[in-house]
């Protein structure tokens, strides 16, 4: 579903072109297709999840990301995320980055079947940060049925050792694993696996901070200097973690 | 002589004071209501008091929801205020035991702990909590001022 604009347009959309994809051709839409992800191979005499993401400038400041989905199971709730690429880099969709927008969360129909859109403004899918979109299980986000990477390749864009991402989960009322070693430029990426809010907070380092989480939301955090940081959730009574970050 | 009386006065309120440590002494907070919309009428005051480097703390609360569960914590001056404890999003330092409001939308819950564990900046407020999504956050009492 391609649909082209007067040339009149193109300087408007010629931002969001060049966020998407390097390779980005100058046209009104946008469309990356979902593939499935290894885990959610099998389940024999089921039809295949799949589907496509289209992305078109609505202006400079906004677009619109539909999702198109089928094969998925009858009327189940999905959550559906861009991600910017993990730190990393390499697949778009293995690189386990950090949530950058969140589509409305959704229910499949009886055929399994679902749309999705969002609007956003295209700054926060700048760059590498709408690398790729993921489609979760609501009631078990590992499970990630489709991805459809937005970046063509991201294997160039480091040269350097790369500095793996770690996922914390949070659960009711603890973060798991509680203590974790790490190298200074890691990403840890909080993934809100319970069913009430916690957030994420720190006295000692006080950029470590996030919103309220629910379940489902992830949050992400770079640590770049040596040292040991305790963290808490501020709403449950010894829901805490320590984190050592040692020299690269 | 003058000077005589002066020591007697001093002699004699430290003795009274060393009997107020002895015999414990009590301080009472009033909870005042966050800016939000949860409980509108919730109020209420924490009565503490210590003995012997133990801290009882009751919490004496109306105008909560009807018959919903509650939770409620004292929390250490946390990194987002130095000046409104109740703003500054500090750990747990101490929890009181879940409890209900009753049909009235009252309710009473006590907690003892040792005073360390309050001392300071880790106690310097105290939350009252919906159970059910802690991040709802109707009432706080602050109990220390200015953090440090």
């Amino acid at each position: 579903m391609v649909r082209f604009v007067p040339s009149t347009l193109l300087s408007c959309l010629l931002p969001l072109c060049a966020l998407l994809s390097a390779g980005a051709q100058a046209q009104s839409v946008q469309v990356f297709p979902f593939a499935v992800m290894p885990q959610a191979a099998g389940a024999s005499g089921q039809t295949a999840p799949s589907g496509q993401l289209s992305v078109r400038a609505i202006s400079a400041a906004q677009s619109l990301s539909v999702l198109t989905l089928r094969g998925l199971k009858p009327d189940t709730a999905y959550v559906a995320h861009y991600h910017a690429l993990g730190p990393g880099g390499g697949e778009p969709c293995a690189s386990n980055g950090p949530v950058t927008l969140g589509f409305p969360a959704f229910k499949t129909d009886a055929r399994g079947q679902a749309t999705v859109s969002l609007r956003a403004d295209p700054a926060r899918l700048r760059g590498t940060l709408g690398a790729y979109v993921n489609v979760h299980a609501a009631s078990d986000l590992t499970s990630v049925p489709l991805c459809a990477a937005v970046l063509k390749s991201a294997a160039t864009t480091s040269k350097t050792t790369p500095a793996p991402g770690v996922t914390v989960k949070i659960g009711d009322n603890t973060f798991m694993p509680g203590t974790l070693t790490i190298p200074a430029g890691t990403t840890i990426t909080w993934l809100h696996t319970g069913k009430i809010t916690h957030n994420v907070l720190s006295l000692t380092l006080t950029d470590l901070k996030s919103p309220d989480l629910r379940p489902g939301d992830t949050y992400s955090h770079t640590f770049k200097t040596p040292g040991t940081y305790t963290y808490y959730c501020s709403y449950h009574d010894g829901m805490s973690a320590t984190i050592t970050v040692t020299n690269r | 002589m003058y000077a005589h009386k002066i020591i007697l006065g001093i002699a004699t309120t430290a003795l009274l004071g060393s009997c107020s440590m002895m015999m414990g002494h009590s301080m009472t907070y009033t909870f005042k209501h966050n800016a939000n919309a949860a409980d509108a009428g919730a109020m209420g005051k924490a009565v503490a008091s210590t003995k012997d480097g133990m801290v009882s703390t009751t919490l004496t609360l109306s105008g909560l929801t009807p018959s919903k569960a509650y939770i409620a914590h004292y929390h250490a001056f946390g990194p987002d205020s130095s000046m409104d404890a109740c703003a500054s999003n500090g750990p747990v330092t101490l929890g009181f035991p879940g409890f209900m409001s009753d049909a009235s939308g009252n309710a009473t819950v006590m907690v003892s702990g040792d005073m360390a564990k309050i001392a300071g900046d880790m106690g310097a407020y105290i939350n009252v909590h919906y159970a059910s999504d802690p991040s709802v956050v109707p009432i706080c009492a602050a109990v220390k001022m200015t953090k440090g």
